[in-house]
Formats: structure tokens, C-alpha cells, sequence
């Protein structure tokens, strides 16, 4: 099948609602659950959440008016789902936490420059390994380029927790990634 | 009075949200500090912001079976609207006509029902075929003295308690027992975990020799060339009449038929293994108990100021050669609160562990 545009995607339909929604799970569908993922990192989740963005969806595009793409629109509306399931789920963000100075210890002698490669397959681990808090606000801010404001507004949560859970993911990251790093 | 650290600032920075205030704060920051580790952050969060867009998670969804689910979901969902008309109906009319309406409404379902019977038939053939698959995997093994890989590397325990860590594309054969004597054959690459004990512990290659007592080491050889990195402990490796005996932090290679020693860290031997320690979801007595097995050291609990209620426990991928330390400062410590000291004996005490800090 190939691949629709927005407007032709638009006026099936009219005449097709059931095809224009197969056009869509086939287009968009990967790409909603990735988008998804880096927030909640439980694919049965993930695949919950996105059946409900198109069961609505189905429910109301007859009488909607969307102003961006549809691509845009989908994620958007996958991600405020996956954030007031996250809201649901009370996880807590609230609790104060201290900054906590990392000890840099000195390191080893005669490192080497990793591939480019090899530093995002172990950024992509590192990431996955964060503690679910953290990988929460961090995904939000480097994925949906939410601002601290706007990630403390959809977690109902404090600006400063926002920043110490970044600061936490930044350290964690760090720490697994610079035996791998070179200095300069 | 909001403490400002550099890495709430440097993020600020990466994502551009960063004000003019904050940026010299920033600056400040960067300048008090003239040891290396400050100056060079930036230049490591810059390169890990860039890299983590390429952040890609290894999973796969199914768009076509969530088609299919969406798509039952809608059906049953008319289905059910339309029995209530039908209900609706029935008040008013004869029984001849509510006969008639029930036989169209059911005209209009068939292709649901037959979506499921091929599938149904697919599966138990499915089933038995990979039993067969299995069976005959099973055998080939059992009957050979071999391990062989093709894509992916694979663990192995053997049962003296050595561990060894076959690469992709590697083949090693070994004895049925490790009782009378300890050798075994590699083609390919492998990392060995040697288990102390009397006999030696011999690999052989088509290139050379390694000999080991209680040690950790890798060995990687295409049939012609041979290179020998040792983590732990040391070697005697032979090759060509020549012999040199390879030590923690050294690796050997043949060089013009002659072998060459030299130093490495520790980090850049075998990195070929991926898996490293990582938890989730698991609580400190799980940790510790994979923490023991892992590092080969026993550690001690506190029991009364550790915290062994907590539910959830994640830590990131840590490469292989990392000391336990190394674990407790740089990765535990940064999400929960642990203290521990390193007894005389080489055993470890954690004295007080804490799920949030």
C-alpha cells in the first residue's frame, strides 16, 4: 500500500473511515509507540496508550480540525496520553532530593576515542538504565523539548525537581559513558 | 537560595534555554574549577546530548496486529449497538420479522469469525515444527565436545567453575570433564574466567598456546595471528618456541613471528562483551546477591540500616572490568544513599543503604 498524504488520508475518511485509520496505524503507528517509549519504557503500555490516542481518533476525526500534520498531531496527542497516564500512575517526583556532588575520580591513562558508533550504542544503554524518574524528565526535555516550566505543568511537580532530576540524569550518564570519553 | 551546579546550567545550555544571568554563572563556574574534570564536562555533555538524539530504544511494535486488535475492538463495539436496535425493534414487531432481521445482521459478520480460523490451524504446526528444530539442536550439541557461535556470543559455565565468554563466529572444544586435566581449543575469540584450582588451565589455538591459573583473560585469534589481552592474574603464552609470561593490564601479540608485550587498560579488554551489570526492579538483596556472584567477593549486609523494602532498584550498563567500588560510588550512590566499608579480607559490609536520597 502506498503511503497517503495528509489530505488524501483526510478525505477517505468520508468515504472510508476504516481504510483512512489502516493508513494511519501503517504509517504512524512505529513511530507514536518509539515516541512513546523513550517516556514509558513498558511496550504493553505503550501499545495501551497509542490504541487510545486512535480509538479517539477514530471517534472524533470526522469533526476535528487539525492544523498541523497529522504526524505532529499523532505524536502529540501519544505523548499528553503517555503524561497524564504517568500523572495516574502517582509516580512519585515530589520528593526533595539533595545535589549531590559526583567525586570525579582521576582517570585511567591511555584512553581511547570511541567510534561514533560505539558511543551511542552505549548511550542508548545508558539511557535505557536511568532510574524511571529521571528517564522521564530527561526524555521530556531532550525529546519533546519541553521546558522546565512546561515538564513541571504536565507532572504536576516542582521546577527544582525538574532540575534535579535532570541534574541526576546528567551525572548518570556521565558516569557510564566517560570511561569511554576522552578528556578535550 | 537555588543552588546552581554546572549541570543544571550546562543542560540549560544544551536545550537553549539558558539566560544571559545563568550563562556567566555558567562561565564562573567553569573557570573557578582549573582541575581537568571541569573544564572537559562540557565537551562530554555536549557529545552525550548530540549522541542521545540518536537515542533509538530496541524495541518493535506490530502496526498491522494493532490494526487488527483496533479493528476487533470497533466490531464489538457495533455489535453491541446493534443488538440494542435489534432489541428496540423486537417490541414492536411480529415474530416473522424479527426472524428476518436477525438473518441480515448476521450476514454482516462472517468475515470476523474466519479471520480466526487459519491462524488456529497455523499454530500447533508452528509448535511442532520448532519442536523439531529443537530436538535436533539438542542433539548435535549433546554429542559434540563443542561450542560453536554464529551471530551472537554466548556464556558458558563449565564444571570446574571457569566461565568463558565465546564471541560471534568463535568455536572452542573441551573435554567431557575438566577433572584430569584442563584444555581446551579456540578458534575465534574468547574470554575466560579461570577457576583457581591445581590443574592448569591450557588453550589452545592454531597460532599458540595460553596457559592460566586463576586469572581472567581474552583471547583473540583468527588462525594466524594471536592476541592475548589478561584482566586478572597472569598467563604463560607460547608461540613460534617463544614464551612470555602476560600480566594484569598487559596484552601479547605476535609481531614478525615474534611475540610483543605491552600495557592496555583493563576497560579496553574484551569490551566486546556487552552485557554488563544492570538492574531493575530488583531489591538490594537480589543486587547484592548478583553483586557477589559477579565480582566473586562476599559482601555483608547491615541488616538494621539497610532499607531492603524497596521495590525498585536501576542502575545503568556498567562496563565488565569495573572494580565493585567503582559500582557503589559512581553508580549506586548517584540514586540512592549507600555506605559500605572494604573489610581486611578483601569482603565487603554495606553499612547503610537507603532507597531515595
Amino acid at each position: 500500500m502506498q503511503k497517503l498524504e495528509d489530505h488524501e488520508i483526510l478525505s477517505l475518511v468520508h468515504t472510508d473511515k476504516e481504510k483512512a485509520i489502516n493508513a494511519l496505524f501503517k504509517q504512524y503507528y512505529n513511530y507514536m509507540c518509539h515516541a512513546v517509549y523513550k517516556i514509558i519504557a513498558d511496550s504493553v503500555t505503550v501499545e495501551d496508550v497509542v490504541q487510545e490516542v486512535y480509538y479517539e481518533l477514530w471517534r472524533k476525526i470526522d469533526r476535528i480540525e487539525i492544523q498541523t500534520s497529522l504526524k505532529a498531531y499523532l505524536r502529540r496527542a501519544a505523548i499528553n496520553k503517555a503524561l497524564n497516564h504517568i500523572r495516574d500512575q502517582k509516580i512519585k517526583f515530589d520528593e526533595e532530593e539533595k545535589i549531590h556532588e559526583l567525586d570525579l575520580v582521576s582517570r585511567e591513562e591511555g584512553q581511547q576515542n570511541l567510534e561514533l558508533q560505539e558511543l551511542q550504542d552505549v548511550i542508548n544503554t545508558a539511557i535505557d538504565g536511568l532510574p524511571e524518574r529521571c528517564r522521564i524528565v530527561f526524555s521530556m526535555s531532550r525529546f519533546e523539548n519541553m521546558s522546565y516550566k512546561e515538564i513541571a505543568q504536565s507532572l504536576d511537580i516542582s521546577i527544582k525537581t525538574v532540575e534535579n532530576q535532570i541534574s541526576n540524569a546528567l551525572k548518570i550518564l556521565r558516569a557510564t559513558v566517560y570511561p569511554y570519553v576522552t578528556s578535550g | 537560595m537555588q543552588k546552581h551546579t554546572p549541570y543544571h546550567l550546562l543542560h540549560k545550555k544544551l536545550t537553549g534555554e539558558i539566560n544571559s544571568a545563568e550563562s556567566n554563572l555558567l562561565e564562573k563556574l567553569m573557570e573557578v574549577d582549573i582541575d581537568a574534570e571541569y573544564s572537559s564536562l562540557e565537551n562530554e555533555l555536549s557529545e552525550i546530548w548530540d549522541q542521545s538524539e540518536g537515542y533509538s530504544p530496541d524495541v518493535v511494535f506490530n502496526a498491522d496486529a494493532a490494526f487488527a486488535k483496533f479493528q476487533d475492538r470497533i466490531q464489538s463495539e457495533q455489535a453491541d449497538q446493534s443488538t440494542e436496535q435489534v432489541e428496540e425493534k423486537v417490541q414492536k414487531q411480529s415474530p416473522e420479522q424479527v426472524q428476518k432481521d436477525i438473518k441480515i445482521e448476521n450476514e454482516g459478520q462472517p468475515a470476523k469469525v474466519m479471520r480466526m480460523k487459519p491462524l488456529g490451524r497455523l499454530l500447533p504446526l508452528a509448535a511442532s515444527f520448532l519442536l523439531i528444530l529443537l530436538s535436533i539442536f539438542a542433539l548435535r550439541n549433546y554429542n559434540a565436545n563443542k561450542m560453536i557461535t554464529e551471530s551472537s556470543a554466548n556464556t558458558y559455565v563449565m564444571d570446574d567453575g571457569s566461565k568463558i565468554w565465546l564471541n560471534e563466529n568463535s568455536e572452542i572444544s573441551y573435554p567431557k570433564s575438566f577433572e584430569s586435566e584442563r584444555v581446551v581449543e579456540l578458534s575465534g575469540e574468547a574470554y575466560f574466567q579461570v577457576a583457581k584450582s591445581s590443574e592448569p588451565f591450557i588453550v589452545k589455538t592454531a597460532t599458540g598456546t595460553v596457559e592460566a591459573i586463576g586469572t581472567q583473560f581474552n583471547i583473540d585469534t583468527d588462525g594466524k595471528n594471536i592476541e592475548v589481552g589478561v584482566v586478572e592474574g597472569s598467563v604463560e603464552m607460547t608461540y613460534n618456541g617463544d614464551s612470555e609470561i602476560v600480566r594484569e593490564k598487559e596484552k601479547a601479540y605476535n609481531l614478525d613471528g615474534k611475540l610483543e608485550v605491552e600495557d592496555i587498560a583493563s576497560r579496553n579488554i574484551a569490551n566486546w562483551r556487552k552485557e554488563g551489570l544492570s538492574f531493575k526492579s530488583d531489591n538490594i538483596t537480589t543486587v547484592v546477591k548478583d553483586l557477589k556472584t559477579y565480582f566473586g567477593v562476599e559482601i555483608n549486609i547491615n541488616e538494621k540500616n539497610v532499607d531492603t523494602s524497596c521495590k525498585t532498584i536501576s542502575s545503568p550498563n556498567v562496563p565488565h572490568s569495573s572494580s565493585i567500588e567503582y559500582f557503589f560510588d559512581e553508580i549506586l550512590e548517584l540514586s540512592y544513599e549507600i555506605k559500605y566499608t572494604k573489610n581486611k579480607d578483601g569482603s565487603f559490609t554495606i553499612d547503610k543503604f537507603s532507597c531515595s536520597k
